[in-house]
Protein backbone atom coordinates (compact mmCIF):
# COMPACT_ATOMS: atom_id res chain seq x y z
CA UNK A 1 0.00 0.00 0.00
CA UNK A 2 1.31 3.39 -0.94
CA UNK A 3 2.26 5.83 1.76
CA UNK A 4 -0.10 8.72 2.33
CA UNK A 5 1.04 12.29 1.84
CA UNK A 6 1.08 12.77 5.58
CA UNK A 7 3.29 9.70 6.09
CA UNK A 8 5.66 10.92 3.39
CA UNK A 9 5.91 14.35 4.97
CA UNK A 10 6.66 12.85 8.36
CA UNK A 11 9.26 10.56 6.79
CA UNK A 12 10.85 13.55 5.11
CA UNK A 13 10.91 15.46 8.39
CA UNK A 14 12.75 12.48 9.84
CA UNK A 15 15.43 12.79 7.15
CA UNK A 16 14.13 10.62 4.30
CA UNK A 17 14.80 12.71 1.17
CA UNK A 18 13.19 10.12 -1.11
CA UNK A 19 9.89 10.69 0.68
CA UNK A 20 9.99 14.32 -0.38
CA UNK A 21 10.64 13.30 -3.99
CA UNK A 22 7.43 11.28 -3.98
CA UNK A 23 5.45 13.98 -2.28
CA UNK A 24 6.72 16.57 -4.71
CA UNK A 25 5.92 14.38 -7.69
CA UNK A 26 2.35 14.05 -6.48
CA UNK A 27 1.71 17.75 -6.03
CA UNK A 28 4.04 19.62 -8.32
CA UNK A 29 1.69 19.82 -11.30
CA UNK A 30 -1.46 20.83 -9.46
CA UNK A 31 0.27 23.37 -7.28
CA UNK A 32 2.15 24.80 -10.22
CA UNK A 33 -1.04 25.34 -12.21
CA UNK A 34 -2.79 26.71 -9.14
CA UNK A 35 -0.11 29.37 -8.73
CA UNK A 36 0.42 30.02 -12.42
CA UNK A 37 -3.27 30.47 -13.20
CA UNK A 38 -3.82 32.51 -10.07
CA UNK A 39 -0.87 34.84 -10.59
CA UNK A 40 -0.83 34.82 -14.40
CA UNK A 41 2.79 35.92 -14.74
CA UNK A 42 4.99 32.93 -15.32
CA UNK A 43 8.16 34.39 -13.80
CA UNK A 44 6.43 35.52 -10.62
CA UNK A 45 4.45 32.30 -10.43
CA UNK A 46 7.60 30.18 -10.61
CA UNK A 47 9.21 32.26 -7.92
CA UNK A 48 6.20 31.82 -5.66
CA UNK A 49 5.99 28.12 -6.47
CA UNK A 50 9.58 27.71 -5.35
CA UNK A 51 8.99 29.79 -2.21
CA UNK A 52 6.04 27.59 -1.25
CA UNK A 53 8.12 24.42 -1.47
CA UNK A 54 11.02 26.07 0.33
CA UNK A 55 8.63 26.88 3.14
CA UNK A 56 7.53 23.24 3.26
CA UNK A 57 11.19 22.26 3.56
CA UNK A 58 11.91 24.90 6.15
CA UNK A 59 9.11 24.01 8.53
CA UNK A 60 9.28 20.24 8.06
CA UNK A 61 10.35 19.63 11.65
CA UNK A 62 7.27 21.42 12.93
CA UNK A 63 4.89 19.57 10.62
CA UNK A 64 2.09 17.77 12.42
CA UNK A 65 -0.63 16.03 10.40
CA UNK A 66 -3.61 17.84 11.89
CA UNK A 67 -5.27 18.03 8.49
CA UNK A 68 -4.66 16.58 5.04
CA UNK A 69 -1.22 17.44 3.70
CA UNK A 70 -2.88 19.01 0.67
CA UNK A 71 -4.80 21.44 2.85
CA UNK A 72 -1.59 22.38 4.63
CA UNK A 73 0.26 22.82 1.35
CA UNK A 74 -2.43 25.02 -0.15
CA UNK A 75 -2.61 27.03 3.07
CA UNK A 76 1.04 27.90 2.60
CA UNK A 77 0.35 28.68 -1.04
CA UNK A 78 -2.59 30.89 -0.11
CA UNK A 79 -0.46 32.83 2.39
CA UNK A 80 2.26 33.38 -0.17
CA UNK A 81 -0.24 34.56 -2.74
CA UNK A 82 -1.88 36.91 -0.26
CA UNK A 83 1.57 38.40 0.38
CA UNK A 84 2.00 38.78 -3.34
CA UNK A 85 -1.32 40.56 -3.82
CA UNK A 86 -0.65 42.76 -0.82
CA UNK A 87 2.64 43.88 -2.29
CA UNK A 88 0.71 44.87 -5.36
CA UNK A 89 -1.84 46.73 -3.31
CA UNK A 90 -4.59 44.20 -3.86
CA UNK A 91 -6.62 42.23 -1.41
CA UNK A 92 -7.37 38.64 -2.29
CA UNK A 93 -10.31 38.47 0.10
CA UNK A 94 -13.13 40.58 -1.27
CA UNK A 95 -16.17 41.77 0.54
CA UNK A 96 -18.85 39.20 0.00
CA UNK A 97 -21.07 41.71 -1.79
CA UNK A 98 -18.39 42.09 -4.42
CA UNK A 99 -18.98 38.48 -5.29
CA UNK A 100 -22.58 39.28 -5.94
CA UNK A 101 -22.30 42.63 -7.61
CA UNK A 102 -19.21 42.01 -9.59
CA UNK A 103 -20.29 41.84 -13.18
CA UNK A 104 -18.94 38.98 -15.18
CA UNK A 105 -15.70 40.47 -16.49
CA UNK A 106 -15.56 38.55 -19.67
CA UNK A 107 -13.92 39.50 -22.84
CA UNK A 108 -16.47 40.08 -25.57
CA UNK A 109 -17.39 36.77 -27.04
CA UNK A 110 -15.52 36.00 -30.15
CA UNK A 111 -17.39 35.87 -33.39
CA UNK A 112 -18.83 32.43 -33.81
CA UNK A 113 -16.66 30.32 -35.98
CA UNK A 114 -17.99 30.18 -39.45
CA UNK A 115 -16.37 26.89 -40.06
CA UNK A 116 -18.46 24.15 -38.51
CA UNK A 117 -15.39 22.18 -37.59
CA UNK A 118 -15.62 20.81 -34.14
CA UNK A 119 -11.99 21.26 -33.29
CA UNK A 120 -12.07 24.93 -34.10
CA UNK A 121 -15.11 25.38 -31.91
CA UNK A 122 -13.47 23.53 -29.10
CA UNK A 123 -10.36 25.66 -29.32
CA UNK A 124 -12.40 28.79 -29.32
CA UNK A 125 -14.38 27.60 -26.33
CA UNK A 126 -11.23 26.80 -24.43
CA UNK A 127 -9.80 30.17 -25.27
CA UNK A 128 -12.90 31.85 -23.87
CA UNK A 129 -12.69 29.70 -20.76
CA UNK A 130 -9.05 30.59 -20.29
CA UNK A 131 -9.77 34.30 -20.60
CA UNK A 132 -12.71 34.06 -18.24
CA UNK A 133 -10.53 32.29 -15.71
CA UNK A 134 -7.93 35.01 -16.02
CA UNK A 135 -10.60 37.64 -15.53
CA UNK A 136 -11.98 36.13 -12.32
CA UNK A 137 -11.37 38.09 -9.12
CA UNK A 138 -8.46 36.48 -7.24
CA UNK A 139 -10.65 35.16 -4.42
CA UNK A 140 -12.92 33.38 -6.89
CA UNK A 141 -10.19 31.95 -9.07
CA UNK A 142 -8.35 30.79 -5.96
CA UNK A 143 -11.33 28.82 -4.74
CA UNK A 144 -11.99 27.33 -8.17
CA UNK A 145 -8.35 26.37 -8.67
CA UNK A 146 -8.01 24.89 -5.20
CA UNK A 147 -10.91 22.63 -5.99
CA UNK A 148 -9.76 21.69 -9.48
CA UNK A 149 -6.02 21.45 -8.94
CA UNK A 150 -5.79 20.55 -5.28
CA UNK A 151 -8.94 18.47 -5.08
CA UNK A 152 -9.88 20.30 -1.89
CA UNK A 153 -13.37 20.15 -0.47
CA UNK A 154 -15.26 23.32 0.45
CA UNK A 155 -14.40 22.74 4.07
CA UNK A 156 -10.73 22.31 3.27
CA UNK A 157 -10.69 25.41 1.09
CA UNK A 158 -12.29 27.36 3.92
CA UNK A 159 -9.56 26.13 6.26
CA UNK A 160 -6.79 26.90 3.80
CA UNK A 161 -8.02 30.41 3.07
CA UNK A 162 -9.21 31.30 6.55
CA UNK A 163 -12.73 31.86 5.29
CA UNK A 164 -16.02 30.38 6.27
CA UNK A 165 -17.57 27.64 4.24
CA UNK A 166 -20.51 29.72 3.07
CA UNK A 167 -18.22 32.38 1.64
CA UNK A 168 -16.20 29.72 -0.15
CA UNK A 169 -19.33 28.16 -1.55
CA UNK A 170 -20.52 31.53 -2.77
CA UNK A 171 -17.20 32.35 -4.44
CA UNK A 172 -17.12 28.98 -6.13
CA UNK A 173 -20.66 29.39 -7.36
CA UNK A 174 -19.88 32.75 -8.92
CA UNK A 175 -16.66 31.50 -10.41
CA UNK A 176 -18.37 28.51 -12.00
CA UNK A 177 -21.22 30.67 -13.28
CA UNK A 178 -18.79 33.01 -15.01
CA UNK A 179 -16.81 30.17 -16.51
CA UNK A 180 -19.96 28.48 -17.65
CA UNK A 181 -21.07 31.73 -19.25
CA UNK A 182 -17.79 31.85 -21.11
CA UNK A 183 -18.24 28.31 -22.36
CA UNK A 184 -21.70 29.07 -23.63
CA UNK A 185 -20.32 32.07 -25.46
CA UNK B 1 -20.83 21.34 -6.35
CA UNK B 2 -21.80 18.25 -8.20
CA UNK B 3 -24.24 19.77 -10.65
CA UNK B 4 -23.86 18.56 -14.24
CA UNK B 5 -23.08 22.08 -15.43
CA UNK B 6 -20.26 22.31 -12.92
CA UNK B 7 -18.94 19.02 -14.19
CA UNK B 8 -18.97 20.47 -17.69
CA UNK B 9 -16.91 23.45 -16.52
CA UNK B 10 -14.49 21.15 -14.71
CA UNK B 11 -14.16 18.91 -17.74
CA UNK B 12 -13.47 21.86 -20.05
CA UNK B 13 -11.07 23.28 -17.51
CA UNK B 14 -9.06 20.07 -17.53
CA UNK B 15 -8.88 20.31 -21.30
CA UNK B 16 -7.10 23.64 -20.98
CA UNK B 17 -3.78 21.94 -20.61
CA UNK B 18 -1.58 20.54 -17.91
CA UNK B 19 1.33 22.92 -17.56
CA UNK B 20 4.06 21.62 -15.33
CA UNK B 21 7.05 23.24 -13.68
CA UNK B 22 10.15 23.40 -15.85
CA UNK B 23 12.81 20.77 -15.07
CA UNK B 24 15.29 23.32 -13.71
CA UNK B 25 12.72 24.50 -11.18
CA UNK B 26 12.06 20.90 -10.16
CA UNK B 27 15.79 20.36 -9.81
CA UNK B 28 16.28 23.43 -7.59
CA UNK B 29 13.51 22.40 -5.23
CA UNK B 30 14.48 18.74 -5.04
CA UNK B 31 18.09 19.68 -4.49
CA UNK B 32 17.17 22.04 -1.64
CA UNK B 33 15.03 19.32 -0.10
CA UNK B 34 17.87 16.80 -0.27
CA UNK B 35 20.39 19.17 1.23
CA UNK B 36 18.01 20.01 4.06
CA UNK B 37 17.38 16.32 4.78
CA UNK B 38 21.10 15.60 4.86
CA UNK B 39 21.83 18.48 7.19
CA UNK B 40 19.55 16.99 9.86
CA UNK B 41 19.20 20.38 11.53
CA UNK B 42 17.25 18.88 14.39
CA UNK B 43 20.41 17.20 15.61
CA UNK B 44 23.08 19.69 14.65
CA UNK B 45 21.17 22.68 15.86
CA UNK B 46 21.02 21.05 19.25
CA UNK B 47 24.69 20.11 19.42
CA UNK B 48 26.15 23.55 18.81
CA UNK B 49 24.23 25.41 21.51
CA UNK B 50 24.76 22.53 23.91
CA UNK B 51 28.51 22.92 23.42
CA UNK B 52 28.26 26.65 23.91
CA UNK B 53 26.16 26.17 27.02
CA UNK B 54 28.69 23.71 28.41
CA UNK B 55 31.51 26.18 27.85
CA UNK B 56 29.53 28.96 29.53
CA UNK B 57 28.67 26.77 32.52
CA UNK B 58 32.30 25.71 32.91
CA UNK B 59 33.57 29.27 32.56
CA UNK B 60 31.13 30.59 35.14
CA UNK B 61 31.97 27.69 37.45
CA UNK B 62 35.70 28.30 37.21
CA UNK B 63 35.28 32.05 37.71
CA UNK B 64 33.15 31.49 40.80
CA UNK B 65 35.58 28.99 42.21
CA UNK B 66 38.46 31.43 41.74
CA UNK B 67 36.41 34.16 43.38
CA UNK B 68 35.59 31.96 46.37
CA UNK B 69 39.19 30.90 46.82
CA UNK B 70 40.33 34.48 46.64
CA UNK B 71 37.81 35.59 49.25
CA UNK B 72 38.74 32.60 51.46
CA UNK B 73 42.37 33.67 51.29
CA UNK B 74 41.47 37.23 52.24
CA UNK B 75 39.30 36.03 55.13
CA UNK B 76 41.95 33.61 56.44
CA UNK B 77 43.72 35.02 59.53
CA UNK B 78 47.42 35.67 59.10
CA UNK B 79 48.18 34.66 62.72
CA UNK B 80 46.43 32.53 65.32
CA UNK B 81 45.76 35.74 67.30
CA UNK B 82 43.72 37.07 64.47
CA UNK B 83 41.81 33.82 64.22
CA UNK B 84 39.34 34.85 66.86
CA UNK B 85 38.63 38.14 65.13
CA UNK B 86 38.30 36.46 61.84
CA UNK B 87 35.87 33.86 63.14
CA UNK B 88 32.85 36.14 63.02
CA UNK B 89 33.31 37.45 59.47
CA UNK B 90 33.94 33.91 58.32
CA UNK B 91 30.43 33.01 59.42
CA UNK B 92 28.91 35.70 57.22
CA UNK B 93 26.91 34.39 54.34
CA UNK B 94 28.93 34.10 51.23
CA UNK B 95 28.44 36.72 48.50
CA UNK B 96 25.42 36.67 46.28
CA UNK B 97 24.99 33.15 44.99
CA UNK B 98 25.97 32.46 41.48
CA UNK B 99 23.17 32.02 38.99
CA UNK B 100 22.29 28.38 38.86
CA UNK B 101 23.88 26.49 36.04
CA UNK B 102 20.48 25.32 34.95
CA UNK B 103 19.64 28.87 33.91
CA UNK B 104 22.49 28.90 31.50
CA UNK B 105 21.52 25.56 30.16
CA UNK B 106 17.94 26.61 29.71
CA UNK B 107 18.87 29.78 27.92
CA UNK B 108 21.35 28.15 25.66
CA UNK B 109 18.93 26.71 23.08
CA UNK B 110 18.06 30.26 22.06
CA UNK B 111 21.50 30.47 20.54
CA UNK B 112 20.70 27.85 17.98
CA UNK B 113 17.54 29.42 16.77
CA UNK B 114 17.11 31.43 13.66
CA UNK B 115 15.92 35.03 14.09
CA UNK B 116 12.39 34.18 13.05
CA UNK B 117 12.26 31.53 15.74
CA UNK B 118 13.15 33.96 18.46
CA UNK B 119 9.92 35.63 19.45
CA UNK B 120 9.71 37.34 22.80
CA UNK B 121 7.67 34.53 24.14
CA UNK B 122 4.81 35.22 26.50
CA UNK B 123 6.05 32.91 29.22
CA UNK B 124 8.55 35.53 30.28
CA UNK B 125 5.93 38.23 30.55
CA UNK B 126 2.61 36.81 31.50
CA UNK B 127 2.95 36.66 35.24
CA UNK B 128 0.80 34.00 36.80
CA UNK B 129 0.04 32.47 33.45
CA UNK B 130 3.64 31.72 32.70
CA UNK B 131 4.90 28.21 33.07
CA UNK B 132 8.40 29.35 33.92
CA UNK B 133 10.55 32.23 32.85
CA UNK B 134 12.98 30.20 30.77
CA UNK B 135 10.47 27.90 29.21
CA UNK B 136 9.50 29.01 25.74
CA UNK B 137 5.93 28.65 24.61
CA UNK B 138 4.97 27.24 21.24
CA UNK B 139 2.58 29.35 19.13
CA UNK B 140 -0.27 27.10 20.23
CA UNK B 141 0.65 27.47 23.89
CA UNK B 142 0.95 31.17 23.45
CA UNK B 143 -2.55 31.34 21.96
CA UNK B 144 -3.87 29.26 24.84
CA UNK B 145 -2.38 31.76 27.27
CA UNK B 146 -3.93 34.65 25.37
CA UNK B 147 -7.28 32.86 25.51
CA UNK B 148 -6.86 32.45 29.27
CA UNK B 149 -6.11 36.15 29.63
CA UNK B 150 -9.22 36.94 27.61
CA UNK B 151 -11.31 34.62 29.74
CA UNK B 152 -9.91 36.17 32.89
CA UNK B 153 -11.04 39.58 31.64
CA UNK B 154 -7.48 40.84 31.17
CA UNK B 155 -8.30 42.23 27.75
CA UNK B 156 -5.54 44.84 27.60
CA UNK B 157 -2.89 42.24 28.22
CA UNK B 158 -4.59 39.84 25.81
CA UNK B 159 -4.66 42.53 23.11
CA UNK B 160 -0.98 43.26 23.62
CA UNK B 161 -0.07 39.59 23.50
CA UNK B 162 -2.16 39.00 20.40
CA UNK B 163 -0.56 41.95 18.62
CA UNK B 164 2.85 40.66 19.60
CA UNK B 165 1.92 37.16 18.45
CA UNK B 166 0.85 38.44 15.02
CA UNK B 167 4.01 40.44 14.72
CA UNK B 168 6.10 37.38 15.54
CA UNK B 169 4.16 34.94 13.43
CA UNK B 170 2.77 36.88 10.48
CA UNK B 171 2.26 33.67 8.51
CA UNK B 172 0.53 31.76 11.27
CA UNK B 173 -3.09 31.18 10.51
CA UNK B 174 -5.06 31.07 13.73
CA UNK B 175 -7.76 28.41 13.47
CA UNK B 176 -11.29 29.80 13.65
CA UNK B 177 -12.29 28.21 16.99
CA UNK B 178 -9.15 29.57 18.64
CA UNK B 179 -9.48 32.93 16.95
CA UNK B 180 -12.85 33.36 18.64
CA UNK B 181 -11.19 32.83 21.99
CA UNK B 182 -8.25 35.14 21.51
CA UNK B 183 -9.74 38.03 19.60
CA UNK B 184 -11.63 40.87 21.34
CA UNK B 185 -15.27 40.04 21.76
Amino acid sequence: MEATDEQLMLAYAAGDAAAFDKLYARHRGGLYRFVLRGIKERGVAEELFQEIWMRVIEVRLRYAPRARFTTWLYTIAHNRMVDHWRKRGLNIVPLERNDVDDPVPLEPAAEPAREPQRQAETNEQLERLFRALEALPPAQSEVFLMREEGGLSLEEIAAATGSNQEAVKSRLRYAVAKLRGALDG
Amino acid sequence: MAEPEDDKVAERYRALGREEPPPELDARILDAARRAAQSRPGRRRWMLPASIAAVIVLSVGVALQVQRERSDLMDQPATPAEAGKAAAPALKPSPAPAPPASDNVMRAPALERKPQDLPARPAARSGSLSAGRSVEASPEQWLTQIAELRRAGRDDEADRQLAEFRRRYPDYRIPQPIRQKVEPR
